[in-house]
C-alpha cells in the first residue's frame, strides 16, 4: 500500500514549564509523530502522559511560560511551524484553518454570552475569508450536517441552551465549519454518557470521511481508539512509548507500559473469573521525572541498562510498529513466565442465601418550584418504582446514564434522603421512613464510598481521623490502643502504610486517597458499602489496583456492594448481577454474563454495544446499534415506556404504557413489551 | 427579559418603601426638639404647644409616617424648619451638582478604570502590570477626604492654581468650572478608577484562563480580538455591578467632597441640615438619594442582562 501524503508531522517536539526556582520540567520530551490524510490516530496515555499537551504544542496553545521547541511540519505551509511564532499570520492559519481542535470539556468550551452561532460564523469569516451573511449560510447548513435540527433558530440560541452532546455537535460544526485538513478531538467524548459519546465519535468518524479530514483522537480510552483509529501512538510520561498499526498494537503489544495497561483495564467480552493485572504504583511527577526510561519504576520486567539512558524507539519485526525499550519481545516473554502466573483467577467469594438489603417499589421525586413565591409548579420523579435484592457477599451493579436516578437511589438507601414511597429492607427491618433516632444503629452498617476522593476528604483532617471518625461516633471501640489497633488494621486492610496516619489528603495519590475512602467506609464493619462510581476518577493503571482491592476486601469480609457506575465494563466485571435504569425505571436485571451474552431490552443492547472493547478485531465484528436523539431531561419523560422515544422498535404500546418489570428466567427481569 | 425587569421592578419599589420608613423612622429619633429648631427656644408653651400639634408631634410615629408618605407621593416634602421654604425648592439646584459631580466622577472612573485594567491583566507580570497594581492599591487605602485636604495644600495654597471652593455649572462658565471641578472631580474618581483598575485585572484574568479562550485561540482568532470579544465582555459582567456600588458609595463621599470644597450640593446640604435638626430637608435628601442609587442598580441589573444572556435565560 503506498503511503498517502503527509499532512501533519512533528519532530522531536519538547515542551516545558517553569518549576521551582529555574528549573523546567519536561511535559513532552522529544515526540515525533506524523499524520497521512484520511488516516485516523489515536494518542493514548492517562493523566500526565504529555498527551494533550503534545496536540496543544502543534497548534502552538501553549502560553508563556511554558515553552515548546522541535518542529511542526504542516501541509502548505512553508517550514517549521514552530518558526513563526504562535500570533503570526501563518500559525493563525493553521489554528482553526489547517487544524481544528475540539476540547474535553463541552459545557465550558463554548463562549457562555457569545451565541453559538455567532461562535461558528466567527470562525468561517476568520479562515475562509466570506462576509457575514455567507458565513451565516454556511454556519447553518453545517449545524445541519451534524444534526441540530431547526439550526436557523438554534443559531442564536447561547450555549446553555444545548445539552452537553448538542454542544460537543456545536463545536464539531464550528470546527469543520471552517474546512481544515485535520482534526484534533482531545478527550473530546469523556464528560459526555457512553450513548452520547458513540454519537459524537460515529458524527466525527462519518464527517471526517465525507469532508476528507484526518482525525488525531486524543484520549486516555483504549477501547476508543481500538474502535476508531487506525494507527496508535502511546505516551507515558512525555515520550511516545510505542507506536503502530491498531491490530498489530493490540495482538502485539512489545512496550511493558502497553502490556500492562492491557492487562489492568476490564473489558465487557472478560471472562467472569478474570482478575485484573494493575500497574503498580503511580505515573511518575513531574518534579521528578526520570532522564532514563519513564516507566523504569513501575515496570515489572526492568534491568540495569534500562537506567542508564532512555532507549531509542526502534522499529519491531511488524510493518510500522516502533517501540521504546531495550527488551524484545521475547526477553518480555521469558522474564513473564518465569515471573509465573500473575493473572490467576479472582478470589473465591461466597454469596450466601440471604437477602441483605432489599428495595421494594420506591419511589422518590423532587418538588420544582417557580417565581418569586417559590410555587410548586410539578414534581421530577427522579426515582420511579424500583424494585431490587441483594444478598450478604454479592455485588449488585447499576448502571445507567445521567439523570438515570442511581445517585438519588443510593441517596435514599443511605437516608440522606427519605424516599416518597416504597420499603428499604435491611436484614428484613425497613429502614425507608425510620426515625433518625432509631437509623443510628443501621448508620454504621450501611456506608459509602465516594465519586471524587479528592473532594470527598476534609483536606485539613488527617488520614487518621478521617479513618477513625466513623470509630468514635459510633462508639466502636472503648480505649486509645484499642483505637490505634483498629486504624492500623483498617491502614493494612486497604493497603496504606500505617505510618501515614498523620498525613493529610493532599500529601496521597488519587488511588491511594480512594483507599483512605475505602478505609472509612470498613471502619464501622458495614454489611452493605454503597460505592458510586469508586474508580472513575482514578487513572485506568490505577483502577485496576483498587477494583482488585474492592474484590480482595468483599472475599475476605463477606460485605455487600452497590456498585454504582456509568462505566459497563467496570460494572461488569466486579458485579454478580447487574441492574440497568434509564430515566428512573429499572430496564433489566441480570446476571452479569448474561448481561453481556444476552441483553434483552433493546436499551441494555444499545448501551453494551456503545461501549467500545479495548480489541480492534472484537470491535471490528460487533453490531453497532444507532440510538436515537439524546437522554431527554426527567422534566421531559415520556409518558410510556422511558426509553419509547428512542427505541427502534417502540409502537404505539409502548408510548402509552409503561411496561413492568417481568421475570425471564435464570434470575433475568426485564420490562419491555418485546419480551411478553 | 421583560419578566426579569419587571421582577426587578417590583423589587426596587419594596427597597424604596423600606428605606423611607427607616428613613422617617431614624430621623425622628434625632434627639433635638423639631419645635425649637423651627421656632426657636424663645417661643412660650403656648405657642410651643401649637407648634407641636401643628407639626403632628403629638400623633404616634405609624400616623406621622403615613402622613408624610402620603405627602411625599404627592411630592410634597415638607417645608424646611431653616429656609421655611419648600424642601424640593431647597434641595432643588444642590441635587443637580451633586448628580453632575456623581455621574461625571462615574464617566470618567470607569473607562479609565477598565482601561487600566485591561492593560494590567494583558501585561501580567510585567512592569506596566507592577507599577498599575501597585498605585491602585496604595491609592484604594487613602480615604478621600484626605487626598482632598492634600490637593487643596498643594494645589490651591501652595502654588495657588486652583480655586479652594465653589461650584459652577459648565454651561454658566465652562473655563470656571473646569477649574473648579478639577479637585473634587479628582477626589471622587481616584477611588473608583482604582477598585475598576483591580476588578477589572481580576475578573479579565479569570476569564483569560477559561476554556471557551483557549477555544478562541484555537480558532486562530487574532489575540487582540480574542481579548475584546471573548475575554474583555466575560470579564466586565462583574464590573457592571460595580456602577451601582461605586454610584452608592459616590453618594456617600460627596458629603465629605463637598464639605472639604464647599460645593453648595446634597452632601454639604446634608450636613447642615443634621445640625439644624432640619428633619424635612434631611429626610428628602436621603429618599432622593436612596431613590437615585436604587435606580442606578436596577440600570445595573439592566445592563447585565444585555451582557450576559444566561441570566435572563436561567
Amino acid at each position: 500500500m503506498e503511503k498517502k501524503e503527509l499532512l501533519v508531522e512533528a519532530k522531536n517536539i519538547v515542551t516545558t514549564f517553569p518549576f521551582d526556582k529555574g528549573t523546567r520540567t519536561k511535559a513532552v520530551d522529544g515526540v515525533s509523530f506524523e499524520l497521512r490524510r484520511g488516516e485516523i490516530v489515536g494518542l493514548v496515555g492517562e493523566s500526565g502522559s504529555g498527551k494533550s499537551v503534545t496536540s496543544m504544542s502543534i497548534l502552538q496553545l501553549i502560553l508563556p511560560p511554558g515553552k515548546v521547541s522541535g518542529e511542526v511540519h504542516v501541509e502548505g505551509i512553508e517550514g517549521n511551524a514552530l518558526d513563526y511564532g504562535p500570533e503570526s499570520e501563518q500559525a493563525r492559519a493553521i489554528r482553526g484553518g489547517k487544524i481544528g481542535m475540539i476540547f474535553q470539556e463541552p459545557m465550558t468550551s463554548l463562549n457562555p454570552i457569545l451565541t453559538v452561532g455567532y461562535q461558528i460564523s466567527e470562525n468561517i469569516m476568520t479562515h475562509l475569508k466570506v462576509d457575514k451573511a455567507e458565513a451565516k449560510r454556511q454556519a447553518i447548513a453545517m449545524m445541519e450536517k451534524v444534526g441540530i435540527a431547526n439550526p436557523e433558530i438554534r443559531y442564536n440560541q447561547y450555549p446553555l441552551e444545548f445539552s452537553g452532546g448538542m454542544r460537543q455537535r456545536i463545536m464539531i460544526a464550528m470546527v469543520l465549519a471552517a474546512k481544515p485538513e485535520v482534526l484534533i478531538a482531545d478527550e473530546a467524548t469523556t464528560a459526555l454518557d457512553v450513548t452520547t459519546q458513540a454519537q459524537i465519535l460515529e458524527l466525527i468518524q462519518r464527517l471526517t470521511k465525507e469532508e476528507d479530514v484526518s482525525v488525531i483522537i486524543v484520549t486516555h480510552n483504549l477501547g476508543l481508539v481500538a474502535r476508531y483509529a487506525d494507527r496508535i501512538y502511546v505516551m507515558y510520561g512525555g515520550n511516545i512509548v510505542e507506536s503502530g498499526d491498531k491490530y498489530t498494537l493490540f495482538e502485539n503489544p512489545s512496550h511493558p507500559y502497553t502490556r500492562g495497561l492491557l492487562a489492568a483495564v476490564p473489558r465487557l467480552d472478560d471472562p467472569k473469573d478474570r482478575k485484573l493485572v494493575p500497574i503498580e504504583g503511580m505515573p511518575p511527577n513531574p518534579a521528578e521525572m526520570p532522564t532514563y526510561c519513564k516507566f523504569y519504576a513501575r515496570c515489572p520486567f526492568r534491568e540495569d541498562r534500562c537506567k542508564e539512558k532512555l532507549c531509542d524507539l526502534r522499529a519491531e519485526p511488524e510493518k510500522d510498529h516502533y517501540v521504546r525499550c531495550y527488551l524484545t519481545r521475547e526477553e518480555i516473554e521469558a522474564k513473564h513466565r518465569a515471573m509465573g502466573e500473575q493473572s490467576q483467577a479472582a478470589a473465591a467469594k461466597q454469596i450466601s442465601d440471604e437477602v441483605c438489603l432489599e428495595v421494594d417499589h420506591l419511589r422518590m421525586s423532587f418538588p420544582l418550584y417557580r417565581g418569586m413565591m417559590k410555587r410548586k409548579i410539578g414534581e421530577v420523579h427522579a426515582v420511579q418504582d424500583v424494585s431490587f435484592y441483594v444478598r450478604t457477599g454479592e455485588t449488585l451493579g447499576i448502571v445507567g446514564e445521567s439523570g438515570c436516578g442511581k445517585s438519588t437511589l443510593a441517596k435514599c438507601i443511605m437516608r440522606a434522603l427519605t424516599p416518597a414511597e416504597g420499603k428499604i429492607l435491611y436484614k428484613g427491618t425497613d429502614i425507608a421512613h425510620m426515625k433518625e433516632h432509631d437509623l443510628k444503629p443501621i448508620r454504621s452498617k450501611i456506608t459509602m464510598i465516594f465519586q471524587d476522593p479528592f473532594s470527598s476528604l476534609d483536606p485539613r483532617q488527617t488520614a487518621e481521623s478521617i479513618v477513625g471518625e466513623p470509630l468514635k461516633i459510633n462508639h466502636l471501640v472503648h480505649s486509645k490502643a484499642e483505637y490505634d489497633a483498629r486504624i492500623d488494621e483498617l491502614f493494612s486492610l486497604v493497603g496504606l502504610n500505617p505510618a501515614y496516619r498523620t498525613r493529610v489528603p493532599r500529601e496521597f495519590s488519587g488511588g491511594q486517597r480512594q483507599r483512605l475512602g475505602i478505609a472509612r467506609a470498613l471502619a464501622s464493619n458495614p454489611d452493605v458499602i454503597i460505592c458510586d462510581e469508586p474508580v472513575s476518577a482514578l487513572d485506568v493503571s490505577v483502577q485496576a489496583q483498587v477494583i482488585n482491592l474492592l474484590e480482595d476486601l468483599q472475599a475476605k469480609l463477606h460485605v455487600t456492594y452497590l456498585f454504582i457506575a456509568h462505566d459497563l465494563s467496570v460494572v461488569k466485571h466486579i458485579s454478580d448481577r447487574v441492574m440497568v435504569m434509564y430515566l428512573g425505571r429499572v430496564m433489566e436485571t441480570a446476571k452479569a454474563e448474561t448481561l453481556y451474552e444476552n441483553p434483552l431490552h433493546p436499551y441494555t443492547k444499545a448501551l453494551l454495544s456503545a461501549v467500545p472493547i479495548s480489541d480492534p478485531k472484537v470491535e471490528a465484528g460487533r453490531e453497532r446499534i444507532k440510538l436515537l436523539g439524546e437522554v431527554p431531561s426527567v422534566l421531559e419523560r415520556p409518558k410510556g415506556c422511558p426509553f419509547c422515544e428512542r427505541c427502534q422498535y417502540a409502537t404505539d404500546r409502548c408510548r402509552a404504557e409503561v411496561p413492568t418489570l417481568r421475570d425471564h428466567g435464570d434470575g433475568q427481569a426485564v420490562a419491555c413489551f418485546l419480551y411478553e | 427579559m421583560a419578566k426579569y425587569m419587571f421582577k426587578r421592578l417590583g423589587q426596587t419599589l419594596i427597597i424604596i418603601v423600606i428605606v423611607s420608613v427607616l428613613t422617617f423612622l431614624l430621623v425622628s429619633l434625632m434627639p433635638k426638639d423639631p419645635v425649637y429648631a423651627l421656632y426657636g427656644t424663645d417661643i412660650t408653651q403656648e405657642e410651643y404647644d401649637v407648634a407641636f400639634k401643628q407639626l403632628n408631634l403629638d400623633k404616634p410615629i405609624p400616623v406621622r409616617y403615613l402622613a408624610w408618605a402620603g405627602d411625599v407621593l404627592h411630592g410634597d416634602f415638607g417645608t424646611s424648619y431653616r429656609y421655611h421654604d419648600d424642601v424640593l425648592a431647597v434641595i432643588g439646584e444642590k441635587l443637580g451638582v451633586t448628580m453632575y459631580l456623581c455621574f461625571a466622577s462615574t464617566i470618567i472612573s470607569f473607562p479609565i478604570g477598565i482601561l487600566l485594567g485591561v492593560i494590567t491583566a494583558v501585561k501580567r507580570g510585567k512592569w506596566q502590570d507592577s507599577v498599575l497594581t501597585m498605585f491602585a492599591n496604595i491609592i484604594s487605602s487613602i480615604p478621600s477626604f484626605v487626598i482632598a485636604i492634600v490637593m487643596l495644600w498643594i494645589f490651591c495654597i501652595k502654588l495657588g492654581w486652583l480655586p479652594s471652593s465653589g461650584f459652577t455649572f459648565p454651561w454658566d462658565d465652562f473655563g470656571e468650572h473646569i477649574r473648579e471641578i478639577i479637585m473634587p472631580l479628582f477626589c471622587l474618581s481616584i477611588g473608583g478608577i482604582a477598585s475598576v483598575c483591580r476588578q477589572t485585572r481580576s475578573s479579565m484574568l479569570e476569564a483569560i484562563r477559561q476554556d471557551y479562550v483557549r477555544t478562541a485561540r484555537s480558532k486562530g482568532l487574532k489575540e487582540g480580538f480574542i481579548i475584546y470579544k471573548h475575554v474583555l465582555r466575560n470579564g466586565l459582567v462583574p464590573i457592571i455591578t460595580m456602577i451601582g456600588q461605586r454610584l452608592a458609595m459616590m453618594m456617600g463621599m460627596t458629603v465629605f467632597v463637598e464639605n472639604v470644597f464647599a460645593i453648595p450640593g446634597i452632601g454639604s446640604l446634608m450636613v447642615e441640615s443634621v445640625n439644624n435638626v432640619d428633619m424635612p430637608v434631611l429626610q428628602a435628601c436621603v429618599m432622593l438619594s436612596a431613590l437615585i442609587i436604587s435606580l442606578a442598580y436596577l440600570f445595573t441589573d439592566f445592563l447585565y442582562v444585555v451582557v450576559d444572556p444566561r441570566i435572563s435565560l436561567s
